[in-house]
């Protein structure tokens, strides 16, 4: 019936009988070549009438829709008898025969019909303009049809097959000695008695005669790359993760290409067969697939490697050159900050140790990736989160004191480095475009600025500020604070001038040339007013800091009562000033300034001790005289009560003094016969000042914790009382708190009480007024 | 107790003795130093005129040889002469 719809109405009855007859011989004969499996010899004259009649098309059209009855129906007899790894081939054999045949007869079409090159054929028919190959089309179509019929099941079957093959592909290959082994590690088959029991060989050659029918009949052509891809990215995986554990110490991409070679490819390559195209395609991929799962097994370690650093050297160089082969940059960049974020970016690390990561970042990473492009990412990531902190911890600070900090190797040599090279110009963010000469190297797909590119660490680090300005101030603020308290070693600041002076200039140092050059005038007035103008004048042995007010960061300028021993020696020293130096004069700013001190405490213990100048005033009281009032002790230092209890704290936290121990309002000498209170209370009171007193960096230690849990279930509990009873003394609070925390605190003391309800009254929560506590009004 | 002070530095601030805060030519402090330097006090000296104004030298001697015809205090107008 097709036929009579394709041919032309002009048709005579005669002749349309006439092909009808070539047709259905024609259609015959394939049914036969495919049932019987060869074709007849009258085919050809059958195909020269159709074609004559230019009915090739449709033949061809017959044709297709005959093997997909065909194919429909072997794969589905295939599928539904193929339920173990034993049966995919004998089935597969039986299966492809019919396509095999059918393909047979689609080439021999294609052939008589000089659809192919093959000059050789004798007889053909060309139809103009006739393009289709029926032989490709057939195979197409087996490919398709096999492929839509596959099922889960097969699907798993057929891994397993590649995943054993690879296997005993392995173990033939492998030169290792099997004797004295139970299974073969290749095949499972038991050969501690028999080695010939192995079957590798007998799996291989099974596996390569699969694909060789699977490439013959272009069946499963997505499952057998799957399957491939499967079992080389499990290997290659494994393998990675197996051999590039945690050592940075080694490069080992290039093993692991050679690995992949020796291996995996020549597996493909044994196995495969024909089917040559498809895997040397895969080949490709599979390198691709190292690397990449190279990459992102590093990347998971960068931040590891980075810590690691220079150690790491070697891993990052390796981790270099394999992301220029493969180019995702990205997922580095995104796995790096994950890492960043969570073991660094978190208030539990100190910021010196952030800053520390931050420069084995930029040294780390410049090896990793000489554009900078992660750089950039990173840096920006770590200035926004270090700017985040600011308010916290003055990260300038830090940074200025470990480039200046002699146990800071790292930062320290940079700075020593860097100052053998001025930075080029316009290294700093000064607001002016950093790009605008360098446009023609201007890469669009990574826009890394030439800052990045080009600065030196600290260049980094400083910028992170935005301008060396602020760093520069810091610098300062911190030299003044050495300086003031005598912790500086005047040489080795010096020193540290000169390089900074390198960096950024003489202008931006100026201040702190200038105060430094008062350090080395000091010294010289020492020599000639001190040693050999005063000498034996002096009370107290005198020394004194004439600074140049002007240069100096603004000092806190405090009203405040010293000795007058000192202050009498000090106006002979003023005297003398004058004299040596016409028309100026110094003028004393009391609480700045340090003293060292010896104390010699009653049990014949001498202390040594250096302190503010204000600290030794206070303890200078206690000469002689081991009680002391609050209230008195404010009254004689002209002070606040206030500035009192700073500076007694100071003394109880060296174990000098102790506070209220002889009445409320006391202060004094442990260990004297002034103090009355046992020595277990002393101590007590005195490690919660050490609590107290302690770096404000370390805010997060364990003991500071457990209060913070304790004051919590405190704090309702002191609600709850303070609203029952009103205003309440301190005593009562803390007799009641006292059995309330007998449980979880055992050493509570009256101490601990107060300190928790002043840090309330601090938080606003409690109102202390006249020795009374009590909530604040609604 | 007894205790024991082994050595009190103290700080001070030196200061011109002058009647005036601030150079009246530069308009800097007489603590700090003209614009052309960069050390105060022996860096950068001060010098008075026997009008009994003062100004940092290097503003006074600048000053003066700006000037065509008669050498004048900038804060008086009386004929500069520096104090012996
Ligand atoms: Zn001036
Ligand atoms: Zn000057
Ligand atoms: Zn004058």
């Amino acid at each position: 019936m097709l036929i009579r719809t394709g041919l032309s109405a002009k048709m005579d009855a005669a002749s349309l009988e006439k092909i009808e007859q070539h047709w259905d011989a024609a259609e015959t004969a394939f049914r036969d070549c495919v049932s019987k499996g060869y074709i007849n010899e009258s085919l050809a004259q059958h195909v020269e009438q159709l074609c004559n009649h230019g009915m090739l098309p449709l033949l061809e059209v017959w044709l297709l829709s005959f093997s997909e009855e065909i194919i429909t129906r072997a794969m589905k007899s295939y599928f539904s008898s193929t339920r173990v790894v034993e049966h995919v081939l004998p089935n597969l054999q039986v299966a492809a025969k019919d396509i095999r045949r059918l393909l047979e007869a689609a080439g021999w079409l294609r052939k008589i019909s000089g659809g192919n090159d093959e000059p050789s054929v004798d007889i053909t028919w060309s139809c103009s303009g006739h393009k289709l190959d029926i032989h490709e089309e057939v195979l197409k179509l087996s490919s398709r049809l096999t492929t839509f019929f596959v099922t889960a099941e097969f699907d798993s079957l057929m891994l397993e097959i590649f995943q054993r093959s690879f296997r005993a592909f392995h173990r033939t290959q492998s030169s290792d000695d099997c004797s004295g082994l139970v299974f073969c590690p290749g095949c499972n088959a038991e050969i501690a008695d028999d080695e010939n029991l192995c079957s590798c060989a007998a799996i291989v050659r099974e596996f390569v005669e699969i694909n060789g029918v699977i490439d013959e009949i272009g069946a499963f052509p997505s499952l057998v790359h799957d399957c491939v891809q499967s079992v080389c990215f499990d290997l290659i995986k494994k393998h990675v993760f197996e051999t590039c554990q945690g050592d940075f110490e080694s490069k080992c991409a290039s093993n692991l290409e050679q690995w992949l070679n020796e291996t995996v490819v020549s597996w493909l390559q044994t196995i495969s067969g024909q089917t040559t195209s498809m895997i040397s395609a895969f080949k490709n991929n599979l390198l691709y697939f190292l690397h990449d799962i190279f990459i992102e097994f590093r990347a998971g370690q960068l931040f590891d490697m980075i810590v690691d650093f220079p150690d790491s050297q070697p891993a990052l160089e390796d981790l270099r050159d394999c992301i220029q082969k493969v180019r995702s940059l990205d997922e580095l960049v995104t796995k790096l900050k994950q890492a960043m974020t969570t073991r660094l970016f978190h208030p539990g690390v100190k910021t010196a140790d952030i800053i520390t990561a931050y420069v084995s970042t930029i040294k780390a990473l410049r090896i990793l990736d000489p554009s900078g492009f992660i750089l950039q990412s990173i840096c920006d990531e770590l200035s926004v989160y270090l700017k985040s902190r600011d308010n916290r911890d003055n990260t300038v600070r830090i940074i200025v004191s470990s480039l200046t900090d002699e146990n800071n190797v790292e930062l320290n040599a940079e700075l020593a480095r860097c100052a053998q090279k001025a930075p080029a110009p316009g290294s700093y963010l000064d607001g002016s475009s950093d790009d605008e000469s360098d446009w023609q190297n201007w890469i669009p797909q990574a826009k890394v600025s030439r800052i990045i590119k080009s600065s030196d660490i600290i260049t980094l680090l400083v910028n992170i500020y935005g301008s060396k300005e602020v760093f520069v101030e810091e610098y300062a603020s911190l030299l003044s604070g050495r300086l003031l308290n005598g912790s500086s070693d005047t040489q080795k600041e010096i020193m540290y001038m000169e390089l900074l002076k390198v960096r950024f200039g003489e202008l931006a140092m100026n201040n702190c040339e200038v105060m430094l050059n008062d350090v080395k005038y000091s010294k010289r007035l020492h020599t000639q007013i001190i040693q050999e103008k005063l000498g034996e004048k002096l009370q107290v042995p005198l020394d004194s800091l004439i600074i140049s007010a002007q240069f100096w960061p603004e000092l806190k300028d405090e009203t405040m009562k010293i000795p007058e021993s000192v202050t009498g020696d000090f106006e002979k020293f003023r005297k003398e000033y004058e004299i040596l130096n016409g028309n100026r004069t110094v003028n004393l700013r009391p609480n700045l300034g340090y003293v060292e001190l010896e104390l010699e405490l009653d049990d014949g213990s001498v202390k040594s001790v250096k302190c503010s100048t204000a600290q030794a005033t206070l303890i200078q009281l206690f000469d002689g005289r081991n009680h002391w009032k609050m209230a008195d002790i404010a009254n004689a230092l002209e002070c606040s009560r206030i500035t009192v209890k700073r500076l007694v704290a100071f003394w109880t936290q060296q174990g000098v003094l102790a506070e209220g121990g002889a009445g409320p309002d006391g202060v004094v000498v442990m260990g004297s016969d002034a103090d009355v209170g046992d020595i277990e209370n002393a101590r007590g009171r005195r490690s919660l000042v050490d609590e107290e007193m302690e770096d404000d960096d370390d805010g997060n230690s364990r003991p500071n914790q457990l209060q913070e849990v304790r004051y919590q279930t405190f704090s309702n509990f002191v609600r709850g009382l303070l609203t029952n009873l009103g205003e309440t003394p301190l005593d009562r609070i803390y007799s009641m708190l006292k059995m309330f925390a007998a449980s979880s605190w055992v050493d509570f003391t009256i101490q601990d009480c107060k300190q928790f309800l002043d840090s309330k009254v601090k938080s606003g929560d409690v109102v202390y007024s006249s020795g009374l506590y009590s909530l604040p009004a609604k | 107790m007894k205790v024991k002070i082994k050595k009190w530095t103290t700080v001070a601030t030196w200061k011109w003795l002058a009647n005036d805060d601030n150079c009246g030519i530069c308009r800097m402090p007489f603590e700090s130093c003209c614009p052309d330097c960069r050390l105060p006090g022996d860096g950068c000296p001060l010098v008075w005129g026997k009008c009994s104004h003062c100004f940092h030298m290097h503003c006074i001697v600048k000053w003066i040889q700006s000037q065509q015809a008669q050498q004048q205090c900038p804060m008086c107008r009386q004929t500069w002469n520096f104090k012996e």
